[in-house]
């Protein structure tokens, strides 16, 4: 084991704080997949979550002394990268989606060994329903399934409280939930 | 995550809440994308951007005469000194030894070379260059305690985890050395930074014999190390034991 895992998220960032700048690359290594997978999530296109991906961390070197300890680092990590995207979103009036073709060819939707052609379907059916989700929906959904368990942290990473949190996620797999009825009804009758 | 239902007046609302529940747990099948290649690439260019322009508002503050501090000069100076001797000794002796003096002497002229471009390297702002510099000193290593010296400045104060990696490494096989055993120790102790003090201790646990990791295990004991260090090599110590 190297003696870098062994340190936490909140010590580095004090490190970093401290003048010590090589030790985001330990942070980028352990986080620039997970901050990925949200941006795109948000985004819907590889170029721009990579782009928003290498501002957070470039940011959090910024704003190091700033991080409170008794927050949560990645409530802090997340909530920079969402803001930053929602300032080129600001910028920029709308995303620009991924195209079709982009969609398609994104890795790991083809059915593994282990997976029935109808667990595919649904897949692919959920990831559809998922990008007709409007972008709040779709990061609240993203950060409390993959990132955070309970609604406090949940509430940092989306600049709000516990309870609005608990509030913003039952709405978004209401429409989640209606999305995906939707889609499967449409490809029922097809 | 989604909460149970509490209010049960929607006929469907039950079998909602399910499918609901179901999707969140399929959303755990989705798969985890990965970035490409160029996301890394550049940000490690960028970081290495802003570590530069930091060092280079460090160097502007402290002026032209940190330049003489370098050890590029004495370097210079020492060759300049060797080549005039060689020449001197080089006339004084006859024309059997003058070969073998001649050859002696550009090995000497070589090796110094050698010694003043790495320890030059060693102080360039570049990152690259740094490493550079490390991996032309390997070599020299156990002939100069100049070289051994720097490496151990970079090893404890490089702004560039990949240089201070190369810089530990590099002095690993040194540790048998017991001037550089106690430099190590000496340098670990007095760290401030834990990251440092990190790297030291895992240099010791790598290549230190029994008796400097029984110093290191007393300095954990005794509190000498930062608390995250102490914690680390507690820990690992007992890992290595059991």
């Amino acid at each position: 084991m190297n003696a870098m895992e062994l340190v936490s998220d909140k010590q580095l960032i004090r490190w970093i704080a401290a003048g010590d700048k090589s030790c985001l690359g330990t942070l980028f290594e352990r986080h620039h997949v997970a901050l990925y997978n949200f941006c795109l999530q948000l985004s819907r296109n590889t170029a721009l979550a990579e782009d928003i991906v290498q501002e957070t961390f470039l940011r959090m070197l910024k704003a190091s002394a700033s991080f409170r300890g008794d927050g949560s680092f990645r409530g802090w990590m997340f909530n920079i990268a969402r803001n930053l995207m929602y300032d080129h979103m600001r910028r920029e009036k709308r995303l620009q989606p991924m195209d079709d073709q982009q969609r398609d060819q994104q890795p790991g939707l083809e059915p593994g060994p282990d997976k029935t052609v109808a667990d595919h379907q649904g897949g692919q059916l959920l990831h559809k329903a998922l990008g007709l989700l409007p972008t709040a929906a779709r990061e609240v959904i993203w950060l409390g399934r993959f990132h955070f368990d309970g609604y406090t942290e949940l509430g940092q990473a989306l600049d709000c409280s516990a309870g609005t949190a608990r509030v913003r996620m039952h709405r978004a797999m209401k429409q989640l939930r209606e999305a995906f009825l939707h889609l499967s009804e449409d490809s029922a009758n097809a | 995550m989604p909460d149970k239902p509490k209010d049960p007046s929607g006929v469907n609302l039950e079998t909602e809440e399910q499918l609901e529940h179901e999707l969140f747990d399929q959303l755990g099948s989705l798969p985890e994308l990965q970035p490409s290649k160029r996301l890394r690439r550049t940000f490690y260019r960028r970081l290495g951007q802003v570590e530069t322009e930091h060092d280079q508002q460090r160097a502007k503050k402290h002026g032209w005469l940190e330049w003489l501090a370098q050890p590029l000069l004495p370097a210079m100076a020492t060759l300049i000194v060797g080549l005039f001797v060689g020449l001197l000794i080089g006339n004084q002796l006859g024309v059997s030894t003058r070969d073998e003096g001649r050859i002696e002497s550009l090995r000497a002229e070589v090796a110094t070379l050698n010694a003043t471009v790495a320890l030059s390297l060693m102080q360039k702002q570049s990152a690259g260059e740094r490493l550079r510099g490390v991996d032309v000193a390997i070599p020299m290593i156990s002939d100069s305690p100049r070289i051994t010296q720097a490496l151990l400045q970079r090893a404890a104060s490089d702004s560039n985890r990949s240089v201070r990696s190369a810089a530990i490494g590099a002095l690993g096989p040194q540790l048998r050395d017991p001037g550089v055993a106690s430099e190590v120790q000496r340098m670990m102790l007095e760290s401030s930074s834990p990251q440092v003090q990190l790297a030291f201790a895992e240099l010791v646990m790598r290549w230190g014999d029994s008796q400097q990791l029984r110093a290191l295990v007393k300095a954990a004991e005794d509190g000498r190390l930062l608390a995250d260090v102490e914690r680390y090599v507690i820990e690992k110590v007992k890992r290595m034991s059991a």
